[in-house]
């Protein structure tokens, strides 16, 4: 394996859950009615994937644990879409930055995932950083896992963030 | 210790949409215990290529991850070079390209902590029966790929449901 790979910053979620929806190109895109449904019920989903390359689209959301009571009465009420959907819990998000678009820093994580065996959900580009999701028990384990082919400096700031905003 | 502020705007803020065309997306499908192969190969891969976008979904039955990488049209013929690299370590590696495609994003204040903003864009463009090849959120950033000349459209759709800044 190459260089370390510079990271500025690591930041893990909360508890997750993470929703795929899966939709037939001939039937309603359920994604849709998926998301106005979380909408209308106010439950925010802070990570989403969504891909229609295949005859068959997939969706993935993420949501907190603390919103699995809401999402639960919101599937209760549409049995169709619930009968869509396969639910993981609890998974954890790992955000790592800058990624520089750098096909070596995707690289570096897809070969620690894959080498340890760490499920991998999903993963995500923002602006700056790269989003995987993984099983929350494994998260520690992740970190410790890329540790040795990153570089952090040493007055990084917390992994777990100490202010959780919340929309009513 | 538990702070309550109250904000009300008639439609979400963002900092602008941009928009990039001319680009490639790779589906590359490979199974997660080889992952760590295609993951070194790109680890150590040479070739300066910058991504511009990236996602990756695990199949229903997680028997496979599939990656979409999002590249400027001139490295394709490098990524496909890669590709090849990593199917010499005896992997199982499928790879799908989209050429060309487009991409529009754009950012907004606290958009990973507010609902509705997945519904305002993607339920717009998908209501109005506009085709999306994939999307990723996350963080305060929304990353929509369309097919070639679709990405005029979906920017002055979005326009009309998020607030601006004046260009």
């Amino acid at each position: 394996m190459g260089n370390k790979i510079r990271v500025d910053g690591i930041k893990i979620s909360q508890e997750l859950i993470h929703i795929s929806i899966f939709s037939r190109p001939d039937k309603e895109d359920l994604n849709t009615r998926f998301l106005r449904s979380m909408a209308e019920n106010r439950i925010n989903c802070p990570i989403l994937f969504y891909s229609a390359m295949d005859r068959r689209s997939q969706g993935g959301v993420c949501v907190t644990c603390e919103d699995s009571h809401r999402l639960d009465q919101m599937l209760a009420l549409d049995p169709h879409l619930k009968e869509n959907v396969q639910c993981i819990s609890p998974v954890g998000s790992i955000s790592l930055f800058p990624h520089k678009f750098s096909l070596n820093f995707l690289g570096c994580l897809m070969h620690v995932f894959g080498k340890t065996g760490l499920p991998m959900y999903g993963m995500a580009a923002s602006l700056s950083a790269l989003t995987v999701t993984t099983d929350f028990q494994m998260v520690d384990r992740a970190i410790e896992s890329l540790k040795p082919y990153i570089r952090l400096p040493l007055n990084h700031a917390p992994f777990r963030s100490q202010l959780c905003i919340k929309t009513l | 210790m538990e702070t309550i502020a109250v904000y009300w705007e008639n439609k979400a803020k963002t900092y602008g949409f941009q928009v990039e065309r001319d680009l490639s997306l790779f589906q590359i499908s490979v199974a997660p215990f080889e992952m760590a192969e295609l993951g070194s190969t790109l680890f150590n891969d040479t070739s300066g290529i910058r991504f511009s976008w990236v996602l990756a979904q695990s199949t229903g039955d997680h028997q496979r991850l599939k990656i979409y990488l999002l590249l400027n049209q001139e490295w394709a013929p490098s990524m496909q070079g890669i590709v090849e690299r990593a199917r010499e370590n005896d992997i199982d590696l499928n790879l799908q390209t989209t050429s060309p495609v487009e991409l529009i994003y754009f950012h907004g204040p606290h958009f990973g902590d507010r609902y509705g903003i997945a519904d305002t864009a993607l339920g717009t463009l998908r209501r109005k029966g506009l085709p999306i090849i994939a999307t990723g959120c996350t963080g305060a950033s929304v990353y929509i790929i369309a097919p070639e000349k679709q990405s005029a459209e979906i920017k002055q759709i979005l326009s009309g449901v998020f607030d601006t800044p004046n260009e």
